[in-house]
C-alpha cells in the first residue's frame, strides 16, 4: 500500500474510532448524559437547530433569544467587526513598520512579547469600563488580531525588498504609485494574506472565548448557557456548529492563500 | 550580538515611558475609581500580598501552569517527533492537528470540565491542550526541514546512531523546538487563565472574574499587572535561551 | 565622445547597524565607446555589480563622476536597460505581459505595446511562448524574457550583471551566442559583467579586469577578434595568450586571501 493510502486509512480509522466512542460510550451508560450525548443525538439536534432555526431550550425561550440567527449574527458580527479593524489598522501599521525601519527596530521587542501576555485578562477590565455588550468583545478581538497582521505585513514587504523585483521596477523608472501597485502588491500579496488569515483565526478565537465568558448573545454564549443548564445535546451541537464554521472559513482562506503563493511561483 | 545603537534604545525606553504615561493619563480622565493608574495598581498588588488575597491564588495559577506546561511539552514533543520522523503519521494527522489548532479550543472546555471535574486537573489539562500545539508543530517542522545532506555527511563519516542524533540532528532541530517551547508556554498560560476565568474557585483567572462581579477595578488591574509581569518574566528567560541557541540574525524572533 | 565616462569613481558602504564601513570601489576610471561590447571580470566581491548599478543609476557613488550619454547619472534612465543575474521575471505575469511591463508603465498605447513586445519576443527566440508563465519556462528562457523586457524599451546601453550566472554551462554558451546575434541586430552598447573569463573574451571587444575589494581597474585587454565569433575561436593562440594573461592577473587578486 502506498504511503498516501496508508495515511488516509489511518486517518479515517482514527476518526471512525472517535466517532464510535462518542456514540457508544454514552449509550452504554459508561458516560453520564450530562457529560456526553451519543454522536447521533448530537448530530440530530444540530440538524434540528439548523432546520428550525431555533434552539430547543426552556432557558433560551424564557430569555427571548431562541433564534439561531440572532446568535450567529452576533458572533459573526463581532468577528467581522474586530477583524476588519485589525486588517485595516494592522496592514497600515505593517506598511509603516516597513517604511520606517527605525520604528520597526524600536518596536521589535514589544511586538515579540505581545502575544506572551494573556490578553484575555483584559476582558473583565473592558467589561467594567464599557459594560457587558459588544464593545468589549470587538475590542478584545481587535487587540488579539492586530499584531499578527501587522508583523506579517511588515515581514512580507521586507522579504520582497530582498528580492530582485523592486530593483527591476526602479531600473524601469517606475514611479512610487506604480511600484506599489505593480510590484509590491503582487509580490507581497501571499505573505500579507497569510497575516490576514491568521488575523481571522485570532479574531474568531477571541470572540468565541469572550462570548463564552460573559455575554448576552452569540454562539459562545449559547455553548456556555447550554453547559450551565445541563442541556448537553444543545451544547455539543453548538460546539460542532462553531467548529464546522471555523473549519470551512479556514479552508476557504487557505485555498485563497495557496492560490496567491502559486501565482508567485 | 550587534550592539543596539543609542537611538533604538532611547526609542524603546520612550515607548515604555509613553505607554505608562498614557495609562496614567487615561486613569485620570476616567476617574481613579474606574481605571486605576500604574501607581495605584502597584500599591494594590502590595496590599494584596500583605492582606493575603493575592498569594494563594497566584500559587494556584503557578502550580497549574507548571503542570500544564510539563504535559504540553511532553505531549507536544512526542507528537512532534512522531509526526516528524514517521511520514505516515504526518500524512495522516498533520492536517487534522493544524485545523484543530485554528479552532477556538475554548469551545471544548466543557469536555475537560466534565472529564476532570472542577479541581485543578481540568485547568491543567486545558492549559496543556492549548500549549501542546505549538510545541508539536514547531518540532515536526524542524525535523522535516533538516537538510538531508547532513545525514548523508554523517553516514559518510561513519557516525554511530547516537552520534548522528546528538551531533547532527539534535543541533539542527533544537532552534525550532525552542521557539515552539516558548510559544507553547504562552498558549499554556492563556489556556490556564481562561480555564480559571470560566470555571474555577481559585487562581488568578478566578480572581479576575470575581472582582469583575464586585466592580472592583483596582484589584482587577492589580491581577492583570501580576499576570503580565509573570508572562514577561517567563518570556524573557525563554527568549534569552532561544537567543543563546540560535545565535543567528534577528529575523528569528517569531511572534506567534 | 564616449557614451559612458567614469572618472575616479569611489563607493563606500556605511551600514547603519554600526558595522564598519566597506569600500567597494576605489578610483575606478573607464571610458566606453558607443556600440562597444565591454566585459568586466574580477574576483567575487570586487564591486563589479556595484559598478554596474551605479552606472545604471540604482546606486549613488560616494565620489567621482559618472557621465552617461553626456549627462551625469542621477537615477535610472529610460535609454539604459539593466538585466539582473537572478531570475527577475515577474512570476504573476505571462511572458507577453512581462515584456510589456515597462512599456505599460510608460503609457505606451496598447496596440503599440502588443506589436513591439511580440517583435522582441521573436528576436530573443521565444515565439510561441507568449502566454506561458515563468514557472513553465526553463531558466534560460526566463533570462530571455528578462532580456526581452529590457530590449523592448530600445535602450542605447544595456547593462548586464552576470545574466547567465545562474544557468548551466550549455545554456550559457547558447545564450552568449544569442546575445551576440541580438547585439548585432540592435547595435546597442553592452556592459557585461561576468566571473567567467573565457565567456568575457569570447563575447566582448574589450575585457576589463578588476582587482579584489576595494575594486580598481587592474588591466584592460582588447580581444580584437573578427566577428561573427564561434567556439573554435577560443582555441586560437591569440585568445589563449589573452586568457592566460588575465588568469595570471586574476590569480594575483584571488591568491593572497584565497577568496573568490
Amino acid at each position: 500500500m502506498t504511503l498516501r493510502r496508508k495515511a488516509l486509512t489511518l486517518r479515517w480509522l482514527t476518526l471512525l474510532v472517535l466517532f464510535g466512542l462518542v456514540e457508544a460510550l454514552p449509550r452504554a451508560g459508561l458516560v453520564r448524559p450530562a457529560t456526553l450525548e451519543p454522536a447521533s443525538v448530537i448530530l440530530g439536534r444540530l440538524m434540528e437547530i439548523i432546520v428550525t432555526g431555533s434552539i430547543p431550550s426552556p432557558y433560551f425561550a424564557r430569555t427571548g433569544s431562541p433564534a439561531l440567527a440572532s446568535h450567529v449574527s452576533a458572533t459573526l458580527g463581532s468577528i467581522l467587526l474586530s477583524y476588519a479593524g485589525a486588517v485595516v489598522v494592522g496592514t497600515a501599521g505593517g506598511v509603516l513598520l516597513w517604511r520606517v525601519p527605525l520604528l520597526a527596530r524600536i518596536l521589535q521587542p514589544y511586538l515579540v512579547v505581545y502575544y506572551a501576555l494573556p490578553l484575555f485578562a483584559l476582558y473583565p477590565l473592558f467589561i467594567l469600563l464599557f459594560g457587558a455588550g459588544f464593545l468589549p468583545i470587538v475590542l478584545l478581538g481587535f487587540c488579539f488580531a492586530i499584531v499578527v497582521v501587522m508583523v506579517n505585513t511588515a515581514l512580507g514587504l521586507r522579504r520582497v525588498d530582498e528580492e530582485v523585483y523592486p530593483k527591476v521596477g526602479r531600473s524601469l523608472g517606475l514611479g512610487p504609485a506604480q511600484m506599489y501597485l505593480s510590484i509590491y502588491l503582487p509580490a507581497a500579496a501571499p505573505y500579507v494574506f497569510s497575516g490576514w488569515k491568521l488575523g481571522f483565526v485570532y479574531s474568531t478565537i477571541s470572540v468565541v472565548a469572550s462570548e463564552f465568558l460573559i455575554s448576552v448573545r452569540g454562539l459562545g454564549h449559547v455553548i456556555d448557557r447550554s453547559y450551565r443548564n445541563f442541556e448537553t445535546a444543545n451544547m455539543y451541537a453548538a460546539i460542532l456548529l462553531v467548529i464546522a464554521g471555523v473549519l470551512v472559513a479556514n479552508a476557504m482562506l487557505t485555498r485563497l492563500e495557496r492560490r496567491l503563493y502559486r501565482r508567485r511561483g | 550580538m550587534r550592539e543596539k545603537p543609542r537611538r533604538v534604545r532611547l526609542g524603546q525606553a520612550a515607548v515604555l515611558l509613553g505607554l505608562l504615561a498614557a495609562w496614567e493619563g487615561l486613569s485620570r480622565k476616567a476617574g481613579g475609581l474606574f481605571l486605576p493608574g500604574p501607581g495605584a495598581a502597584v500599591s494594590t498588588v502590595a496590599d494584596g500580598v500583605q492582606v493575603g488575597w493575592l498569594l494563594p491564588h497566584l500559587a494556584t495559577t503557578v502550580v497549574e501552569l507548571g503542570w500544564a506546561y510539563v504535559w504540553a511539552v511532553a505531549i507536544g514533543l512526542s507528537l512532534g517527533f512522531g509526526l516528524g520522523t514517521r511520514p505516515v503519521l504526518r500524512e495522516a494527522y498533520e492536517d487534522l492537528l493544524l485545523n484543530l489548532y485554528a479552532v477556538p479550543k475554548v469551545t471544548l472546555f466543557p469536555l475537560f470540565l466534565a472529564s476532570f471535574k472542577l479541581g485543578m486537573a481540568s485547568k491543567i489539562a486545558f492549559g496543556a491542550f492549548h500549549g501542546l500545539f505549538p510545541v508539536a508543530i514547531y518540532t515536526w517542522t524542524a525535523i522535516r526541514t533538516t537538510n538531508p545532506v547532513h545525514l548523508k555527511v554523517a553516514r559518510s563519516l561513519k557516525l554511530s546512531s547516537w552520534e548522528t542524533f546528538w551531533r547532527v540532528l539534535f543541533p539542527a532541530v533544537l532552534p525550532g523546538i525552542v521557539t515552539g517551547l516558548r510559544l507553547g508556554f504562552n498558549l499554556t498560560l492563556l489556556g490556564v487563565v481562561l480555564g480559571e476565568m470560566f470555571a474555577s474557585r481559585a487562581g488568578l483567572g478566578f480572581l479576575l472574574m470575581s472582582f469583575a462581579g464586585a466592580f472592583d477595578a483596582r484589584r482587577i488591574v492589580a491581577v492583570i499587572v501580576v499576570l503580565f509581569v509573570m508572562a514577561l518574566g517567563a518570556n524573557g528567560m525563554l527568549l534569552a535561551l532561544e537567543r543563546r541557541i540560535r545565535r543567528g540574525p534577528e529575523g528569528y524572533l517569531q511572534v506567534s | 565622445m564616449a557614451i559612458i565616462e567614469i572618472r575616479g569613481l569611489r563607493k563606500v558602504y556605511r551600514p547603519d547597524t554600526g558595522a564598519p564601513p566597506v569600500e567597494a570601489l576605489r578610483d575606478v576610471s573607464l571610458s566606453v565607446e558607443a556600440g562597444e561590447f565591454l566585459a568586466i571580470v574580477g574576483p567575487s566581491g570586487c564591486g563589479k555589480s556595484t559598478l554596474l548599478e551605479i552606472v545604471g543609476g540604482l546606486q549613488a557613488p560616494t565620489s567621482g563622476e559618472v557621465v552617461v550619454l553626456g549627462e551625469p547619472v542621477r537615477g535610472p534612465r529610460a535609454d539604459v536597460g539593466i538585466v539582473f543575474q537572478e531570475d527577475s521575471t515577474f512570476p504573476w505575469l505571462t511572458t507577453l505581459d512581462n515584456v510589456k511591463f515597462g512599456l505599460r508603465a510608460r503609457g505606451v498605447p496598447a496596440a503599440e505595446q502588443e506589436e513591439r513586445a511580440r517583435q522582441v519576443i521573436q528576436l530573443v527566440g521565444l515565439r510561441g511562448f507568449e502566454r506561458h508563465y515563468p514557472r513553465e519556462l526553463s531558466g534560460g528562457m526566463r533570462q530571455r524574457v528578462a532580456i526581452a523586457r529590457t530590449l523592448v524599451l530600445r535602450p542605447k546601453i544595456l547593462l548586464m550583471d552576470e545574466p547567465f550566472g545562474a544557468l548551466d554551462a550549455q545554456t550559457r554558451l547558447l545564450l552568449g551566442n544569442e546575445l551576440l546575434r541580438i547585439w548585432q541586430e540592435i547595435g546597442a552598447t553592452i556592459l557585461f559583467v561576468t566571473h567567467d573569463l573565457i565567456e568575457a573574451l569570447r563575447l566582448a571587444d574589450r575585457v576589463v579586469l578588476m582587482t579584489r575589494r576595494p575594486g580598481r581597474i587592474k588591466r584592460t585587454v582588447e580581444t580584437a577578434a573578427p566577428r561573427p565569433r564561434d567556439e573554435r575561436l577560443m582555441a586560437s593562440t591569440e585568445m589563449a595568450r589573452l586568457a592566460n594573461l588575465l588568469w595570471e592577473e586574476l590569480r594575483e587578486e584571488v591568491g593572497e586571501e584565497g577568496q573568490g
